[in-house]
């Protein structure tokens, strides 16, 4: 099924055990689809790499406005990855977790950025308490009870 | 070479992963119904918090120092060591999991040009990758490898790594090490051993291996020959089936009514019985027993246990808590005080194992429909949301836990908040 960019797929959801048969033994023809059966899809699959090391975390506030993740949306965090430039990162500042843009500059030295104006960028210097927790790779926003938000 | 992975302060360093406001400060965790002091991060013990002193006796010192106090979040540990022993595996490929927080991995034949380098980069990333710090202790032994691990601790902190690879090393660990804290020697034993003139591990691994058989066991004769650089304890990779899963705990106040232990056991066994179904089993028998307080003078005591068989193997909380509160029945005396209720399933086999559905099929089918429904309501909004009635609705049974932290891996509505 195609509609301009966007394909459908067949979902399943993670764990749960669904026979690679159609037919039943007892009795009847069985299914000529049988042969070309394959493993559904996972969100696990495309969200989750390391398994061991991944962990969500809910998002609160609307620092990361800018860049569309909103509060109550959950965020696939994987510890193993190792942070880069430009990641969006999960930092513990001051006994807290916040969520951050990590700017690595020659000049400007290693700045934290929030995607909305009204938050300052963090400069981090040797005294300040920081560390990265875990660096984001999937978002999950819940869309259709967003809908009412927008103006379309 | 045999390497020891041990996490550092795994209870409290588990706590700590999930709320960085705890970095750097005291931190302790109590014992089930908070009885008494069962984990305690380095400023805990710096503050002078004993191990396994109760509560009542270090709720001064806590105010005192502000510590932090925890009851202890089994399911939060326990996630964490299986994540934990799952990302060891990424670097070692034969793994013994020793307990909740130490594993035995070999060190032979590793695709790497340095021990010291290839070690160090699996601590590091260990730790960062679960968020536990982890040490490391490598040498020719188990009972070696531990000893590196304890010079870890005390002298190589920052390193998290030691490796025995020297007789110079050896003998230099076992003088550091008090006898009574080498692997597998207990207090009594090491009483015996100093009133001998033996007291640092370096003067253990010199007695003659005969004697120590003549004068002791097998067991320690053992020790003393690992203690020598001889390994004589393998790792043992294959872990035995799971013959049986068992759950027993302690009443917050003691019983003497059949109602609310009835509902304890029906809890108790809804537990073992989403075990044993998340291991993809069945359990053809159930056991249950009853205690009272051992450490009571005054009380009458009585232990019982009864065992019964299933008409079929079967993961079916209700079928089970129906045979569980029906051996109950039978071994409930209401002449005595109660301290504790515990359940075990026995002859537990694979689910695709044999003769179970052949006549029960209907039933069955209708069964796992069910008990899957119920486990992924469950799964979604927190355990025992939909539940037997019969585990009941009050519970001044339940296990005391007035500071458990939240289900931080397992339990969406209680993932970490980030700002």
């Amino acid at each position: 099924m195609n509609s301009e960019n966007i394909s459908l797929y067949k979902f399943k959801k993670s764990e749960t055990e669904l026979p690679l048969f159609l037919s039943t033994i007892q009795a009847g023809f069985p299914s000529p689809a049988d042969d070309y059966l394959e493993e559904v899809i996972s969100l696990d699959d495309i969200c989750i790499t390391h398994a061991a090391s991944t962990f969500f975390g809910r998002i609160k506030g609307s620092s990361l406005k800018d860049i569309c993740i909103y509060e109550g949306d959950i965020a696939v965090i994987d510890k193993s990855i190792k942070p880069e430039n430009r990641d969006l990162v999960i930092c513990a500042i001051d006994g807290e977790f916040n969520a951050k843009i990590l700017h690595t500059d020659k000049v400007k030295g290693i700045r934290l950025l929030s995607a909305n104006p009204d938050f300052k960028p963090i400069v981090i210097n040797e005294l300040t308490d920081f560390r990265i927790w875990g660096v984001v790779t999937f978002v999950i926003q819940n869309i259709k009870n967003r809908s009412y938000d927008w103006h379309y | 070479m045999i390497g020891i992975i041990d996490c550092n302060n795994f209870y409290v360093s588990c706590e700590r992963a999930f709320d960085p406001s705890l970095k750097n400060v005291p931190v302790i965790i109590y014992s089930n119904n908070d009885g008494a002091v069962i984990a305690r991060s380095e400023e805990a013990k710096a503050v002078g918090i004993g191990m396994a002193v109760p509560m009542h006796r270090v709720k001064q010192l806590m105010k005192q120092h502000n510590v932090k106090g925890f009851s202890s979040n089994y399911t939060l540990y326990g996630d964490m060591s299986s994540r934990i022993k799952s990302i060891t595996r990424n670097f070692f490929a034969a793994v013994e999991d020793y307990s909740i927080d130490e594993s035995f991995v070999s060190c032979d034949n590793l695709k790497c040009a340095n021990l010291f380098d290839y070690v160090k980069d699996a601590q590091d990333s260990i730790s960062r990758w679960s968020g536990v710090p982890v040490s490391i202790g490598v040498a020719e032994t188990k009972t070696l490898a531990k000893l590196a691990n304890r010079m870890v601790k005390k002298q190589f902190r920052e390193k998290g790594v030691y490796i025995i690879d020297t007789e110079e090393k050896r003998i230099g660990a076992l003088k550091a090490t008090d006898v009574h804290a080498v692997w597998g020697i207990g207090r009594r034993i090491a009483t015996k051993l100093n009133d001998k003139g033996i007291f640092t591990a370096y003067d253990l691994s010199l007695v003659d291996t005969d004697w120590a058989k003549a004068n002791f066991s097998v067991v320690f004769q053992r020790t003393v020959y690992e203690l020598k650089g001889v390994s004589c304890i393998p790792l043992e990779l294959k872990q035995p089936g799971k013959q049986f899963i068992a759950s027993q705990k302690s009443f917050g106040q003691f019983q003497t009514e059949f109602k609310p232990m009835a509902e304890a056991l029906a809890t108790y066994t809804t537990r073992v019985a989403e075990k044993l179904r998340r291991q993809k089993c069945v359990a053809g028998g159930i056991a249950i027993w009853l205690g009272t307080n051992n450490f009571s003078k005054t009380d009458k005591q009585y232990f019982p246990k009864i065992h019964t068989v299933c008409d079929i193997p079967t993961d079916y909380t209700p079928y089970l808590i129906k045979r569980a509160i029906e051996g109950l029945n039978v071994i409930y005396d209401k002449s005595y005080i109660y301290k504790r209720v515990g359940v075990m399933l026995t002859d537990i086999r694979h689910k695709s194992d044999g003769t179970l559905n052949l006549f029960y099929e209907q039933s069955r089918s209708k069964e796992i429909t069910i008990i899957n429904k119920v486990d992924h309501i469950n799964r979604l909004n927190g355990r025992d949301t939909v539940r037997s009635s019969a585990q009941g609705f009050e519970d001044d049974w339940r296990m005391k836990q007035e500071n458990l932290s939240q289900f931080y891996t397992t339990r969406l509505s209680d993932i970490i908040e980030i700002k």
